[in-house]
């Protein structure tokens, strides 16, 4: 028979370690599982479980400021008392071994806390206050980063640190890291569900399927207005879809569909609830979200535009309308001062007024044609009736008509014939347009050089100038509508800047393409290339 | 029997009206006017003039209105679309015109197309 007292001392320690051990290993996994979003109430779990796994009088979690100057007390948890403080703040510039110690990231295992080199500082105002003997900080890491340190501070004779100890609390560390990335992470989505909660935009989610899969209010508000939609399939029942020019959009063209395929899509659309016939116009972005090369859903914003494009409309409408009214006095009144001019017995008193009359209608008339070009741009209701039409007899023809009232030298290089399919009126408007310009940007005269250069499937002209250029920050809106170099300089012309916006968009619509070159006090060139016509 | 010959100007605004009245009896041309496409129908009941100068918007009776009127009969004279749209050649399709003047023209335009259909001056 074994001596069972001998194993007696030995196994109790034996099995009071492995009890230990297993009460830390619960510790760990209790701690582990549970939600970390709220970091002050797992900093208390993890105090008091440093507490009681450990066997420390007190436990505490510090936290280091930024500028390293302080670290703050997050969570003190008294054992004996069996609550919790915060607060205490200790200076670097009082206790600068100590702060050297934590922040060189090394476990702190101080067994005679007030002789230890590294915290024996601390005696006077903490350690005696409280009669710590030995402790052991750990550090807590969070993004790449030192927060601070979790604290054991040992009351009684002096204790010797193990290095299970030492284990258990990095254990304990890494969960207060756990809890600082939760938490942050709960404030990120928190505020991005506040933001996408408020903005005046519906947000919606689709899968793969273009089924709806979150949607902020503003969004639940679409689809209860339109009576469901949630999925691709219902949704193309309940709403019709249209395009600005008002055409139907089928299922596979709408935005969440293309951005499935990958394309980031902006447009407006203007949505028919089938169920009430409401009419409502939004811009709706969509986007592909992916996950590496996959996209698994879309994000869909959706803006209401409806009051906008209404007025937007009304406003083209109107500046049409007007040109339009415009029309018939300016042609009374053009019309006498011809007639009145040419009449034998007008004085020689009248004639210039007659003149001026009607140099002043044939400006009102351009500026007419002008509200009118930019009216029926905006509304998409430029037409145009295409035939074949000659190049080089145009643009002599523009050359002819302008030469008179200049003194430039217009010098055209162009081949005999060259076709292309256009607009005779449009297309002519274009290139007096840049003759003009040519013409107006030169004050001092000089040559205006138009080239015609027909290559297999193209023809580039080009009206080069030696005037006074564009300034290169101007450049960039060259072709915008209402853009005007030059504006307020000795050089301004006047008029609605919507010249070369008409050349550029002509050209366009012809399938071709308009560029220049410019440099101030040079000159400009610009460029027209048209596809040719076909040659019967 | 009717009267023939002269020209009709057709249109609501009156200064218009009696400047293209001025303009076309200063070409040697006989002028009516009327106001609207519903005067025009009623001038022609009793006259039939050598071409209708034809404004299209109109109170009463609008110049598409009048085409239309005159569509069912066998023979009507040749009408002029005078108009402010940007597109006067596709205004004058639309109601199968013979000619076209686009607001603001010009005086030789006015004449060249006058001339075109009207031969027989006044007496």
């Amino acid at each position: 028979m074994r001596d069972s007292g001998a194993r007696g001392p030995h196994a109790q320690a034996d099995d009071g370690d492995a009890r230990a051990a297993r009460r830390r290993e619960h510790v760990l996994f209790e701690l582990a599982k549970r939600n970390k979003a709220d970091v002050a109430e797992t900093f208390r779990a993890i105090t008091e479980a440093a507490a009681i796994a450990l066997d420390a009088e007190r436990t505490n979690i510090w936290r280091l400021l930024p500028d390293g100057s302080a670290i703050v007390c997050e969570d003190n948890f008294v054992r004996a008392q069996g609550r919790h403080t915060a607060g205490d703040v200790l200076w670097a510039r009082d206790y600068p071994s100590y702060f050297s110690a934590i922040t060189k990231n090394r476990v702190i295992a101080a067994h005679e806390a007030r002789s230890d080199a590294r915290t024996r500082e601390l005696s006077k105002a903490y350690l005696e206050v409280h009669g710590i003997k030995s402790m052991m900080d750990v550090p807590i890491w969070h993004k790449g980063r030192l927060y601070g340190v979790l604290c054991h501070e040992h009351v009684g004779p002096a204790r010797h640190w193990t290095s299970d100890d030492e284990t258990f609390a990095g254990n304990l560390a890494d969960l207060a890291s756990l809890a600082l990335e939760a938490g942050e992470r709960r404030t990120a989505e928190r505020r991005w569900d506040a933001v996408v909660n408020t903005i005046q935009e519906a947000v919606f989610v689709l899968d793969g399927e273009g089924t709806i899969v979150q949607a902020n209010p503003l969004g639940a508000r679409i689809i209860e207005r339109a009576g469901g939609g949630v999925t691709l399939a219902e949704r193309m029942e309940v709403v019709e879809f249209r395009d600005e020019q008002g055409r139907v959009i089928p299922a596979d063209r709408t935005g969440g569909r293309r951005s499935l395929r990958g394309e980031i899509v902006r447009e407006i659309n203007h949505l028919v609830f089938k169920r009430t016939g409401e009419r409502r116009s939004f811009r709706i972005t969509t986007a592909p979200m992916r996950d590496g090369d996959r996209i698994h859903s879309v994000v869909v914003v959706m803006a209401d535009v409806t009051e906008e494009v209404a007025f937007d409309h009304l406003k083209r409408e109107v500046l049409g309308a007007l040109a339009h009214e415009f029309k018939t006095p300016v042609t009374i009144i053009k019309g006498y001062a011809q007639h009145m001019s040419k009449r034998p017995d007008a004085s020689r008193a009248d004639r210039p007024m007659l003149a001026a009359i009607e140099r002043a209608s044939n400006r009102l008339e351009r500026l007419i044609d002008d509200l009118v070009d930019v009216s029926v741009i905006s509304l998409g209701r430029l037409v145009l009736h295409r035939e074949p039409v000659e190049l080089t007899a145009m643009l002599r023809s523009v050359v002819r008509s302008a030469a008179p009232a200049t003194r430039h030298r217009l010098v055209v290089n162009a081949p005999e014939a060259v076709a292309v399919s256009a607009d005779r009126a449009r297309m002519e408007q274009a290139v007096r347009q840049l003759v003009d310009n040519a013409i107006r940007y030169s004050p001092l005269g000089g040559d205006v050089e138009i080239d015609v250069a027909p290559s297999d499937n193209n023809v580039t002209i080009s009206v080069r100038d030696r005037g006074i250029g564009i300034p290169a920050d101007q450049q960039h809106g060259i072709f915008e509508l209402c853009f005007r170099a030059h504006a307020g300089t000795p050089h301004d012309v006047g008029g609605l800047g919507i010249g070369l916006f008409m050349a550029r968009e002509i050209t366009i619509r012809h399938g071709g393409v308009m560029w220049f070159e410019s440099e101030e006090g040079r000159g400009s060139t610009f460029y027209m290339r048209l596809p040719r016509a076909e040659v019967p | 029997m009717k009267s023939a010959g002269g020209i009709l100007v057709v249109d609501d605004d009156t200064d218009l009206r009696e400047f293209l009245r001025l303009m076309v009896t200063s070409m040697g041309f006989d002028v009516i006017s009327a106001a609207n496409g519903q005067e025009a129908l009623d001038v022609i009941e009793g006259r039939d003039p050598d071409l209708i100068i034809l404004d299209m918007k109109m109170p009463v009776m609008s110049g598409w209105e009048f085409c239309r009127a005159l569509e069912s009969r066998d023979a009507r004279p040749p009408i002029v679309v005078l108009t402010a749209a940007p597109d006067p050649a596709a205004r004058a399709a639309e109601v199968h015109a013979e000619g076209w003047l686009g607001k603001p023209f010009e005086y030789a335009d006015l004449e060249t197309i006058v001339r075109r259909f009207a031969t027989r001056p006044a007496r």
